[in-house]
């Protein structure tokens, strides 16, 4: 008998509910999860800002699509260099035009079909040299203090992970209270045609492994920095519209 | 005698079995359950249908022993299930019997010093008796309850653990040792009699003047 | 501090021995548990009603292991539905031989490998090694024994037993650097040198903290972002996962997330949690072509079939029951001389290793209990451990002595007349045991502790006399 087989006939032994039983029981469980995540979360912009700051992230805020370039501007260095998704929304309101004017700014796809081939290994030199990337964040976590990001034709997953500063666009809209608030969405981008990779991203890369001595930086980004945008169209998923202004390093 | 002097102050009629022996304990915790169900077997012999309304045991390693072991972790023959259930219903461990089922929180007891608790961890985690003996001490006229540090966990006796793994048990008693040293307590009090004598002889080995009682000895005193 | 003593269960006394007396090492692990246990109450208090909440993971971890079979065969249709290669192994050696050939297949260069102690327990760095591959672990603390030579100690916090200092000396003995033991300083190296690796890597090997069986999703939790590197830049990305981790859905995972941050670091959430579902899809523009996840028995099917010991699958793997432990504290993960150290290692290990190798783990415990009443899924850790003993002593009679020891004491106590007299015996022998400072001696304890004088009466006695007074 191979592996496979073997191994779930052992299993099917000691695994004695009928389907009925088996749909009830989770059913039940359901409902024992919501009736524990039923809190009083009402403020949930001041909880998410508290709980990220307590993760070691940083926060920062404005208005609508006309703030971000100017609030980007105060978050960025002047000469960082920076790596943008493609999102239409940094087309809108002259965000990606004036981020470039005085910095390196790369867009995620080195190719004209709007994929990096992974066999070129330049892809990934292409990320490890910029300073900053910039994403829009799917969601918020308030009560975890977390973002969620996915892979996405326009968004690749490297772009959060290997400069040094992670800079995550969150619409105030799309916070959700709880994980399990939240688990509906994650479930829906983790889908088979979803995305194939979805991350939680609660705060920068870091180490406690020497004598519990906190460290950030540890091999992704140093700086993760949440923008929450309190009016900020949805975007286009799986939207691949290239950038109209984005030049290459 | 003094468990029985604070229970016969509360009112109640005491009585003892001369035939008892020992609940089975040692012999469940090394591993060994056939000898100790020969001796469960005794214990449910003796105290089922005995007479009396409760069962009171000033250690709580012991009436862990028969509430939560017996039938459970220890299987018993069918015959003496129903046996075991009657009997566990009725034991109680002395502190969580005056508190928790004569709804006592002062015994009338005096003593003078600064006493501190160690949570026997049996006492602690299997019968969740941690205020019922505070509560006591609070109400014994001159006496000043003081909380060491860290009075959860474990004083490293453990049975046979404290021989077979001598060094390690060692290293937890040293530590306990330091917490009531730096409570500042005269004496240190608990539940359960193994845990206490296992601290006090490394107090006694480095010459230390804090005392190890029995709760039952302070609320049954009338003095220090 | 390198131990001579091969790290294997069966040389428990030794390697505790070993340590017990070595202050540094004391002092470096009580530092980092009670640094993760203070953390960690502070977070708890988030949810009042954490208590219900350890409830309800614990049954959905039962409903998971009552229905294994439907969830693992979800999962597997739903990952390879997703483009992943789903692959059985029965033990150990099976495991390893998949990952071996899939890396020798692909893996031309380096294999960077994230922390998993699937694979530790698996014994996959020596296999891929003797395959002529080169392995490296690049979570920090892995990376620090890796480089030491020596295996992790904790399940969380792989060096915890070691300071700055002896992590300085071997950074500048092995990377050839100056010394410095400024942990910034430190982390930053380690930065630099795993960074180039991960770059030119073919494969990466992690671990999974939890499957979800509804979309063949594999979840993996970290701090660094080595896990994430590892599963993003290498064209393979090879997943060892224990069948016993397996989830029905997000919303299950939401509240694990919730607890296994909090008890495992004290953290509300780990930087990066990463839910991976199938190979980079052709229209994301990095990710790896291939996800191969492989699903591990190794005994786990062997303790499904058993009633008792089913709960032990139900671990989460957060470290919180050696943070808590008394002896963990003293002994470090080494002082075990197993992959899973600390209570719960005691209570797996048996089944990982076979009951003759790991045969005194059990009684390496004062069973306080600690460890149950911190499970975040309530596995009665300490009552496992309980049942351990018994069938230890069954399958293997027990030393012979203590045997004996038994069979007399029950002998005895099954009549309150040999009872009565063995106590006046003992009473009469007593003073001949006496010990100068007063107390009886006795071999071992008196080493270190004064055993009380008897009493001179026994409360049979006492009650009798008082009971004719009155």
């Amino acid at each position: 008998m191979n592996a496979r087989d073997d191994m779930m006939k052992k299993l099917s032994l000691g695994s004695r509910m009928s389907a009925d039983q088996r749909i009830a029981d989770l059913q039940h469980l359901h409902d024992r999860l919501r009736d524990l995540s039923g809190g009083d979360l009402a403020e949930l912009i001041p909880l998410f800002r508290e709980r990220l700051l307590a993760n070691g992230a940083e926060v920062a805020e404005c208005r609508d699509g006309s703030e971000i370039a100017e609030a980007l501007e105060s978050i960025l260095g002047d000469d960082d260099r920076i790596v943008l998704a493609d999102d239409a929304r940094f087309a809108d309101h002259d965000i990606a035009r004036k981020l470039s004017e005085k910095r390196e700014t790369r867009r995620v796809c080195l190719s004209d079909d709007g994929n990096l081939a992974p066999e070129n290994g330049g892809w990934k030199q292409h990320y490890a040299g910029m300073d900053a990337g910039i994403t829009f964040a799917v969601g918020g976590v308030a009560e975890s203090g977390a973002v969620i990001v996915h892979a996405s034709p326009g968004e690749s997953r490297s772009m959060s992970l290997l400069p040094m500063h992670h800079i995550a666009l969150v619409s105030a809209e799309h916070l959700h209270a709880t994980l399990l608030d939240a688990a509906p969405l994650i479930a829906s981008l983790s889908q088979r045609n979803g995305s194939s990779a979805v991350t939680l991203i609660g705060g920068p890369s870091k180490t406690a492994d020497i004598e519990k001595v906190l460290v950030t930086g540890m091999h992704g980004p140093k700086r993760f920095t949440v923008l929450i945008v309190h009016q900020l169209p949805a975007g286009q998923q799986d939207s691949s519209t290239p950038l109209s202004h984005h030049t290459e390093g | 005698m003094n468990m029985v002097r604070v229970l016969e102050r509360t009112g109640a009629d005491v009585r003892y079995d001369a035939k008892q022996t020992c609940c089975g304990q040692p012999a469940f915790n090394t591993g060994y359950h056939d000898e100790s169900r020969d001796m469960a077997l005794h214990f449910l012999d003796i105290f089922d249908g005995d007479g009396s309304d409760y069962i009171v045991a000033p250690s709580g390693s012991c009436v862990t022993m028969v509430k939560v072991f017996y039938g459970s972790l220890l299987e018993l023959p069918e015959e003496y299930r129903e046996k075991a259930e009657r009997v566990r219903s009725r034991v109680h461990e002395f502190t969580s019997f005056l508190v928790d089922v004569l709804g006592k929180n002062s015994v009338g007891a005096e003593f003078h010093g600064r006493v501190t608790v160690h949570d026997s961890c049996h006492a602690l985690r299997e019968l969740r008796i941690r205020e019922q003996p505070r509560l006591l001490l609070r109400n014994v006229k001159g006496l000043e309850l003081v909380e060491m540090d860290a009075a959860d966990v474990c004083c490293g006796f453990g049975g046979t653990f404290a021989v077979k793994h001598a060094s390690v048990s060692t290293a937890m008693t040293e530590e306990k040792v330091e917490s009531i040293l730096r409570s500042g307590a005269d004496v240190v009090t608990g539940v359960d009699s193994s845990c206490l004598m296992n601290i006090s002889g490394m107090l006694k080995r480095r010459g230390s003047a804090v005392r190890c009682m029995h709760i039952a000895d302070i609320l049954g005193g009338s003095g220090s | 501090m390198t131990s001579r003593t091969p790290i294997i269960p069966q040389n428990l006394k030794l390697l505790v021995e070993e340590r017990i007396h070595d202050d540094g090492l004391r002092g470096n692990i009580r530092r980092a548990t009670h640094t993760s246990l203070g953390k960690r109450a502070a977070v708890v208090e988030d949810f009042p009603r954490w208590e219900e909440m350890r409830t309800t993971a614990h049954d959905i971890k039962k409903h998971v292991m009552d229905n294994l079979a439907h969830y693992l065969e979800l999962f597997e249709r739903q990952a390879t539905e997703a483009g992943a290669q789903v692959h059985f192994a029965r033990d150990a050696k099976e495991a390893s031989s998949i990952v071996c050939g899939l890396a020798r297949e692909h893996g031309e260069r380096v294999i960077v490998k994230s922390k998993s102690m699937a694979t530790e327990e698996i014994h996959l760095n020596p296999a891929l090694q003797q395959s002529g591959l080169r392995v490296l672990e690049t979570d920090l603390g892995e990376y620090i024994v890796q480089l030491a030579e020596e295996p992790p100690s904790h399940i969380t916090a792989p060096a915890l037993h070691k300071s700055r200092g002896e992590i300085g000396r071997l950074f500048s003995e092995q990377l050839g650097i100056p010394y410095t033991d400024d942990p910034e300083e430190l982390t930053a190296i380690a930065r630099r040198v795993l960074r180039e690796e991960f770059l030119q890597a073919d494969v990466g090997i992690s671990g999974v903290n939890f499957g979800l069986a509804e979309s063949g999703t594999i979840c993996i939790v970290e701090n660094e972002g080595n896990a994430r590197l590892s599963t993003t830049l290498p064209k393979v990305h090879i997943a060892v996962m224990g069948i016993e981790k397996l989830l029905p859905d997000a919303e299950s995972l939401g509240l694990f997330l919730n607890m296994l941050g909090r008890s495992a670091t004290g953290q509300r959430i780990t930087c990066y949690t990463s839910l991976i579902t199938g190979p980079k899809r052709s229209t994301e523009p990095d990710g790896p072509e291939q996800l191969h996840i492989v699903l591990l028995d190794n005994g786990r099917s062997t303790m499904h079939a058993d009633p008792k010991l089913r709960e032990a699958l139900y671990c989460i793997r957060c470290g919180a029951c050696m943070n808590i432990c008394p002896v963990y504290q003293k002994v470090g993960g080494h002082g075990y001389g197993s992959v899973y150290s600390g209570p719960i290692g005691s209570v797996v290990t048996p089944v990982f290793m076979g009951e003759q190798a790991a045969h005194d783990l059990p009684f390496a415990s004062s069973l306080c209990g600690a460890c149950a009443d911190i499970c975040p899924v309530r596995i009665d850790i300490h009552h496992h451990l309980l049942d351990w003993r018994h069938r230890m002593v069954e399958g293997q009679d027990g030393p012979l002595l203590e045997r004996i020891a038994m069979r007399l004491f029950t002998f005895t106590a099954l009549s309150a007349l040999r009872f009565d007299l063995a106590g006046r015996l003992a009473r009469l022998f007593a003073p001949f045991l006496k010990h100068s400072a007063g107390g009886m001696r006795l071999p071992v304890w008196s080493e270190t502790r004064e055993f009380p004088n008897l009493p001179e009466k026994s409360f049979k006695q006492l009650w009798k006399e008082d009971r004719e007074r009155s």
